[in-house]
């Protein structure tokens, strides 16, 4: 039953992407800005951090090159988040009572009001993401690093969009309870801005903080760290946490959103 | 007549003002926003200071850079937001702006008028906010002067934000989405307003053509002036400089606003 429910989602993937693409070619100018956007967007941040480190020195273990990897991973990251961010229209659909029209559809709900506005302008973020790394990787020298450590640091970064996506998902569910949840929702957002930032050195309770409640460390920091500063076996364990704690998440997401299912009355949350 | 027609702009922005009653967890957490923010952010310029070892930065000791970061997280609140420009691109695309252009009031003033309200409000208490907050920590507070100069600074910060937010809300005149522009917008602004770096961590030649451009007048100007980091001569023609700016792009949106009417139809921009 399980497996059957699985394999019908999974069938529906490319005529959502082939919808998606369909819509992205109707709004080209839109499209182009978008990713001309989100390079410029990077570009600032490798400013700030040359001019920063240029100043004051490095951040801790953070000098520019491995900045310049944080940016990247930061930009992979939120590539992924936004391909899926569609999400953020959750409190609003509840309100409105809109949610009725992805109730009455044989697919899974949520899954239905992700996938359906895809937005596929966010591939090419999680591409400039990835070549600002693997230049980084090539550029500098002084960073040393081992094939087992860039798989892991891949793996990592790639779960991150689960670590990140999934609160996100529970901050915007939280409108089955308390009605408007926008303010969490956009509080939520401003925390994204973090992963740009070296966590690690910040002060113990904020890594705690960016670790188990919120956890943008594995977004950018964790994956710098392990290729350059980790042993093979803290990095493996750093990825067996990071597993852990989307367990954790997934569970408490499946939770959330029953109770709010049962909550939800079809004149809105 | 003139009376007649600032009368009904007045009624705009008062029932506006109203709605504040309506959203009071919204403007509550919209002024604790940025003491959170500033925490966190704080938190990383501490470790930047441990660190390099250095006393100040850019010209800030370790309180002062806080309260520089602060202020201008409040200033920020006085911004429109992207709404302004969400709710003008989705009349003009959609044909709704016939329904405004029918009525006796002009279509800018009364976005403006009818965006101002809520983030002037919050923007002052903000600004009461970190006042007190001053004179609690016997932080370095503004002369009277200085002051004066100060809420000056302010009000051409607001004007020269509204003109950047309609003025891209324009553009769906010729453009269907308008957002990615916002986003854009954003983030040149985050580098080049002082929001992420103060502009005095600038070596001189780039930091004085900054203080100049219409970019410095939506955070650093008003904050540098409020923490003293500009001495009371220069403020007075730095104040000057961002009503300057205010002028030519409050200009230049007229004259787009009016381009786009002539390319506008009913059934659509």
């Amino acid at each position: 039953m399980l497996m059957n429910t699985f394999r019908k989602h999974i069938k529906l993937i490319p005529d959502y992407v082939s919808l998606a693409v369909k819509r992205e070619s109707e709004y080209k100018a839109g499209f182009y800005t978008f990713i001309f956007n989100q390079a410029i967007g990077a570009g600032v941040w490798l400013l700030f951090w040359k001019i920063l480190i240029g100043k004051v020195g490095a951040v801790g273990h953070f000098d520019f090159p491995h900045m310049v990897m944080l940016t990247g991973f930061a930009t992979i990251n939120m590539g992924m988040w936004f391909m899926f961010s569609f999400i953020w229209r959750l409190p609003r659909e509840v309100i409105t009572g809109q949610l009725n029209c992805y109730l009455i559809k044989p697919v899974h709900p949520f899954i239905h009001m992700i996938m359906r506005r895809l937005n596929l302008r966010a591939i090419p973020r999680v591409g400039i993401g990835l070549t600002i790394v693997i230049l980084s990787l090539i550029h500098f020298e002084e960073i040393s690093y081992s094939p087992g450590a860039i798989i892991i640091a891949a793996l990592i970064s790639l779960f991150s969009f689960l670590t990140t996506f999934l609160p996100f998902a529970m901050v915007c569910m939280s409108v089955f309870w308390i009605g408007r949840a926008e303010f969490l929702r956009d509080l939520f957002i401003e925390f994204f801005l973090f992963q740009n930032y070296p966590l690690s050195e910040f002060p113990g309770s904020f890594i705690v903080f960016f670790s188990a409640i919120i956890p943008l460390i594995f977004a950018s920091t964790v994956p710098v760290l392990v290729l350059t500063k980790f042993t093979q076996t803290q990095a493996l364990g750093l990825l067996a946490a990071q597993l852990v704690i989307i367990t954790v998440q997934i569970f408490l997401f499946r939770l959330l959103w029953n109770k709010g299912l049962k909550r939800y009355e079809s004149y809105g949350g | 007549m003139k009376a007649l027609t600032a009368n009904k702009y007045l009624v705009i922005f008062l029932t506006q003002f109203k709605n504040l009653l309506e959203y009071r967890v919204n403007i509550a957490l919209k002024l604790i926003r940025p003491i959170i923010m500033t925490a966190a952010v704080a938190s990383l310029w501490m470790v930047l200071f441990q660190v390099s070892g250095k006393d100040t930065i850019a010209g800030f000791d370790r309180s002062g850079f806080i309260f520089y970061l602060l202020v201008v997280r409040y200033i920020a609140i006085f911004s429109p937001g992207g709404r302004l420009i969400a709710d003008m691109n989705e009349e003009i695309c959609n044909g709704n702006l016939t329904m405004r252009l029918v009525r006796p009031m002009h279509y800018l003033a009364w976005l403006f008028f009818r965006a101002l309200p809520i983030p002037l409000f919050c923007g002052i208490m903000g600004v009461a906010m970190i006042t007190a907050g001053a004179m609690m920590f016997d932080a370095v507070m503004p002369s009277g002067v200085r002051m004066v100069i100060f809420i000056f600074s302010v009000i051409a910060t607001v004007i020269t934000q509204y003109a950047f937010y309609i003025g891209i809300g324009i553009l769906s005149f010729w453009v269907y989405e308008v957002m990615p522009f916002d986003r854009f917008f954003r983030t040149v602004n985050n580098l080049l307003s002082g929001q992420l770096l103060p502009l005095t961590i600038f070596d001189d030649g780039v930091r004085n053509v900054l203080i100049f451009l219409p970019f410095a007048s939506l955070a650093y100007n008003p904050a540098a002036i409020y923490t003293g980091k500009i001495e009371t001569t220069l403020a007075i023609y730095v104040v000057l400089g961002q009503f300057f700016w205010a002028i030519v792009l409050w200009l230049m949106v007229i004259f787009a606003y009016n381009k786009g009417l002539k390319k506008f139809e009913a059934q659509g921009g």
